[in-house]
């Protein structure tokens, strides 16, 4: 029920502006064989106030896609050679240092997948979270001390400023604790969240999860939530966009997207993990791997390992395209061919796929 | 296997990347830094000339004893680039020779010292305890002299000839590989392909030889690339002493110090002895420094 | 062949009693001791059958690791004693050891470091074979190789590769040949597929079960993903502070969860069809009181009587049973 009211929200603030719009983003890699292709994205949007999931398996390109917006890439080389990023109506793309250093931790905050190696040992957890409460807000260092204070009360973690405690300290859960309150120092607008729950235990994750979805609401932050886990998504995320080779490959308002995945990607990785109580003997595995970064095929990425790929999928590249209004299977002729120029933000906010075949049985 | 073959991924893999592409990757970064190259060439050329002694020098015979009295302390010019010394010979031919002595020298001890040092820090690594520390107390024992101190203390107890010199190096010389396997091994001891040898019952003795010591040898290798030239040094450094080479042996270190009775009438005698001295060492230190930016996983790995 | 040769047939495959692995926490400048954690704190574990696969529960801290390293003699146990076959694990030395090390194999966590980056996956699915088969031709090894990794489901020209040409899910499958290489009848899978993708984890799953019953394996499954053990296991074992918790028929104890641990791990799980967030059921931290239920300062159904004593395991029937006072209350 809850679900579908969120939904019918992210139907609703697609009227909006997004707050970040990233069209045919081209991000290439240098190799000591030229640069590689690792981004192709066609269309990606986020309204305020909303929480984005961002998923797909290792290489997929998520981080990169993300991480765009601030323009800090964890793989050494890496450039955006095309396409556009737009924050608050901003083009980023070609944005000078200064530009991008506001946006930096002041209107965007990060959290990474592992609190271990975001905290620096030797500085007691309070000492990063009062600098950048100083940096970020201007603050005098009493007042970032009483700010920090709140912070870490919020994040769960009374009475830790000044008692020198440091991250060997902390339990996993404590430390994504402090992470989630740097994070939150600039208050930002927008939240990226890359897999901030995977380090981390079952139960504990829960409890980080709940608190993410707290702070979300208290602050009406817009969120991208990074994970290979969709399931994470379920009650938490308004939408939901899937990645495959660097591309997004279907997106659209969580409930619609894993109840009635359209892409055959995003049926297969649905049907892949293994549910409790399921009782199956076998789970569906996709054949094969993605396709390498050197050459990447003329059509659809994931032709070859698709059960419905056909002549045209190896020739042609699916453009993102609105899923027929008639239901799973209807549009057939209408997906696959790419949005008119102002469709753009019916397709951001609405169930889009790229594929020429989409829809079919759900496995 | 009819159902599990079907998972096979028929394509080879999208990470192929044969050995020979891999080296021609690393031969690829290191002439990628310059001053690597020129170290590297540099090395390749001494060798060479080393090698091709007996061809190129103008005079062979007056690699050791020879006296021509007509034709002493000569200064450069034709038929003698480097000139000649005290007995006439021509220094150019005595130089090359001591390339010979220098290059197998240094190359003898290096790698008598890490014949000795590579496998007493794997042993201390990987056993750990008792032996670790009766190893490494050792170690710090030899280490705590001076290297070229108690290589000359050696060196005059074995008494004065070029291979006592050498064997004084390496005795001085082994603990520092020692100390840098040892740090390797105890890192890669608990990584998890050495447990996953352990429970399949691979015997102690093997993990160490066929797992530990081939993924610890980078900085080794770094290590005793850049040890050529200081080894060279010390030995250059002995002989000058009187406790190295003995005359009529061409080595560097025993030119210069007859020639330092000419320098201020005959500037060539120790100038061009000295001046070989430099590029080598200079050259290993180049190269060292540019194997250890290739060998380094960091600079590696680059997708 | 010689030793545990000898099996006793009527003997479980394995048989865990009280075992127990404490370590010293040693302090100051002389290293002297100021106390012990019990990382594994008396543990009993059956697997009665053949071909039957146990599931392990448990989450970081719980002591599954060193509980996997003393079941495989990789480091000696304070107390309590291992039994394969009927036969301790702890007397074992030589050709009795070297023919336990050929039937218990491990398969790790994480493949990447699992295989020697300096060797080929020929050379590394061999070292097995090179080890206990030392007079096996080279020809045959060979073909050993080739035939372990269709086995696997990869191509005899992997062998000639090196682990990082490979991907993820390709390197477990080489961890898998390798532990397959003596014809071992006991695996222990430590956590096989955390570090993989979903759609990898699939294919090795599907690749665990069919070994499993093409060659008759048993299996003992680490894993903090319920699903997964729900996937692969006929029994499970939840194993919290380096203690049995809870134990029983897998469908039994997703179904009926007897202790408020394995019912918070079951709340934890995500899952796609719930539509909310899982609940966090358990408080965070605490330090367990002495000689009460460990569990007892972060429990939601936690009495007066948690604190004082430590509950004993109360049967629920059917080979279900939990350690918790209140097990036997709907």
């Amino acid at each position: 029920m809850a679900e579908k009211a969120r939904a019918a929200d992210a139907y609703a603030v697609g009227a909006r502006e997004p707050l970040l719009s990233i069209r045919d983003l081209a991000l290439d890699i240098a190799g000591p064989d030229g640069m590689r292709p690792i981004l192709r994205v066609q269309a990606l949007d986020l309204y305020p106030g909303e929480v984005l999931g961002l998923v797909g398996e290792t290489g997929s390109g998520k981080t990169l896609t993300a991480m765009a917006v601030v323009q800090l890439f964890p793989t050494p080389h890496a450039r955006i050679t095309g396409g556009s990023v737009r924050f608050r109506g901003r083009e980023l793309v070609g944005a000078g240092p200064r530009e991008l250093a506001a946006v930096r931790g002041r209107r965007v905050g990060v959290i990474f997948q592992d609190p271990s190696t975001s905290l620096n040992p030797v500085f007691p957890v309070d000492e990063p979270l009062i600098r950048a409460l100083r940096i970020h807000r201007g603050l005098s260092r009493a007042a970032a001390r009483a700010e920090a204070e709140r912070l870490l009360e919020r994040v769960g973690l009374p009475g830790l400023v000044g008692k020198g405690r440091y991250p060997h300290e902390l339990s996993g859960g404590q430390r994504q604790r402090v992470m989630i309150a740097l994070a939150l120092a600039g208050d930002p607008e927008l939240l990226i969240a890359d897999e901030p729950t995977t380090a981390l235990d079952v139960t504990v994750q829960a409890q980080i999860l709940r608190l993410l979805a707290e702070l979300q609401r208290e602050r009406r932050l817009a969120v991208i939530f990074i994970t290979h886990n969709v399931s994470l998504l379920s009650g938490f995320a308004d939408r939901v966009a899937v990645m495959y080779a660097g591309d997004v490959v279907e997106c659209g308002p969580t409930a619609a997207v894993l109840q009635r995945p359209q892409h055959p990607y995003t049926q297969l990785l649905l049907a892949a993990a293994p549910r409790l109580g399921s009782g199956a003997r076998r789970l569906a595995a996709i054949e094969g791997l993605p396709p390498s970064l050197r050459e990447r095929p003329r059509g659809c990425a994931f032709a070859d390992r698709c059960p419905r790929a056909a002549e045209r999928c190896r020739v042609e590249a699916p453009r993102l395209a609105p899923v027929g209004e008639g239901g799973p299977a209807g549009g057939g002729a209408a997906t696959g061919d790419g949005l008119a120029a102002g469709e753009g933000l019916a397709a951001g906010a609405g169930h889009a796929v790229a594929c020429f075949f989409p829809g079919g049985e759900a496995q | 296997m009819s159902s599990t073959a079907k998972a096979a991924s028929p394509a080879p893999g999208p990470r192929a990347l044969p050995a020979a592409a891999r080296r021609a990757e690393g031969l690829r970064l290191l002439l990628r830094n310059p001053l690597a190259a020129v170290g590297g060439v540099t090395v390749l050329l001494l060798a060479l000339l080393a090698l091709f002694a007996p061809v190129l020098a103008p005079a062979p015979g007056d690699a050791f004893s020879a006296v021509h009295p007509a034709q002493q302390l000569l200064p450069p010019g034709p038929g003698h680039p480097f000139g000649t010394d005290e007995l006439g010979r021509d220094l150019f031919t005595r130089v090359l020779y001591g390339a010979r002595i220098s290059l197998a020298a240094g190359a003898v001890a290096i790698a008598a010292a890490l014949a000795i040092g590579v496998p007493l820090g794997a042993v201390a690594g990987y056993a750990g305890g008792f032996w670790d520390e009766l190893i490494m107390r050792f170690t710090d024992v030899v280490l705590s002299f001076p290297s070229l101190l108690l290589a000359t203390a050696i060196a005059a107890m074995l008494g004065h000839s070029l291979t006592n010199a050498v064997a004084a190096i390496a005795l001085s010389w082994w603990p520092w590989y020692t100390r840098i396997v040892r740090a390797q091994v105890v890192s890669l001891r608990e990584r998890p392909f050495v447990e996953a040898a352990r429970a399949l019952g691979v015997p102690g003795w093997r993990i160490v030889f066929e797992h530990l010591v081939p993924n610890a040898l980078a900085p080794v290798i770094v290590q005793a690339s850049l040890d050529f030239g200081s080894v060279i040094l010390t030995l250059a450094a002995l002989s000058f002493l009187g406790i190295g080479a003995q005359p009529p042996q061409p080595e560097w270190g025993l030119l210069i110090n007859t020639g330092r009775n000419f320098f201020l009438t005959n500037w060539w005698y120790v100038t061009f002895p000295g001046l070989a001295i430099f590029l080598t060492v200079a050259a290993f230190n180049l190269l060292g420094d540019g194997l250890r930016e290739i060998l380094d996983p960091r600079t590696r790995g680059r997708v | 062949m010689t030793g545990v040769g000898a099996l006793q047939t009527e003997a479980a495959v394995l048989e865990v009693r009280g075992l127990k692995k404490h370590f010293p926490v040693r302090t100051g400048l002389l290293r002297r001791v100021r106390g012990w954690i019990a990382a594994v704190d008396g543990v009993d574990l059956v697997i009665e059958r053949a071909g039957t696969a146990h599931g392990l529960a448990g989450e970081s801290g719980s002591g599954k690791t060193t509980f996997i390293r003393t079941l495989l003699g990789l480091t000696p146990p304070t107390a309590g004693e291992v039994r394969f076959w009927g036969r301790d694990v702890r007397g074992l030395r030589g050709a009795d050891l070297q023919a336990f090390r050929r039937r218990v194999q491990i398969v790790f966590q994480d493949p990447t470091g699992a295989l020697d980056p300096r060797w080929t996956v020929g050379r590394a699915v061999a070292e097995p074979l090179r080890v206990h088969r030392p007079d096996l031709p080279e020809a045959e090894r060979r073909a050993r190789v080739a035939e372990l990794l269709e086995q696997v489901g990869l191509l005899p020209e992997h062998a000639r590769r090196y682990p990082h040409e490979l991907s993820g899910g390709q390197r477990q499958r080489v961890v898998i040949a390798r532990a397959l290489a003596l014809e071992p009848k006991f695996l222990v899978l430590d956590e096989p597929t955390s570090a993989l993708d979903v759609s990898v984890q699939a294919q090795i799953l599907n690749l665990l079960q069919d070994l499993r019953e093409r060659l008759g394996l048993t299996y003992l499954l680490i894993s903090h993903d319920l699903a997964v053990i729900d996937f692969l296991c006929e029994r499970t074992s939840v194993m919290y502070r380096g203690r049995i918790v809870e134990e029983g028929p897998v469908a039994r104890v997703l179904a009926r969860p007897a202790h408020p641990y394995t019912k918070a791990l079951i709340a934890s799980l995500p899952r796609m069809e719930a539509g909310r967030l899982p609940e966090p059921q358990l408080k965070a931290g605490g330090t367990a009181p002495a000689g009460g239920c460990p569990l007892a300062p972060r429990c939601p159904a936690a009495q007066a009587v948690c604190t004082r004593e430590d509950p004993p395991f109360i049967d629920l029937g059917g080979g279900h049973r939990a350690r918790c006072h209140f097990a036997g209350e709907v």
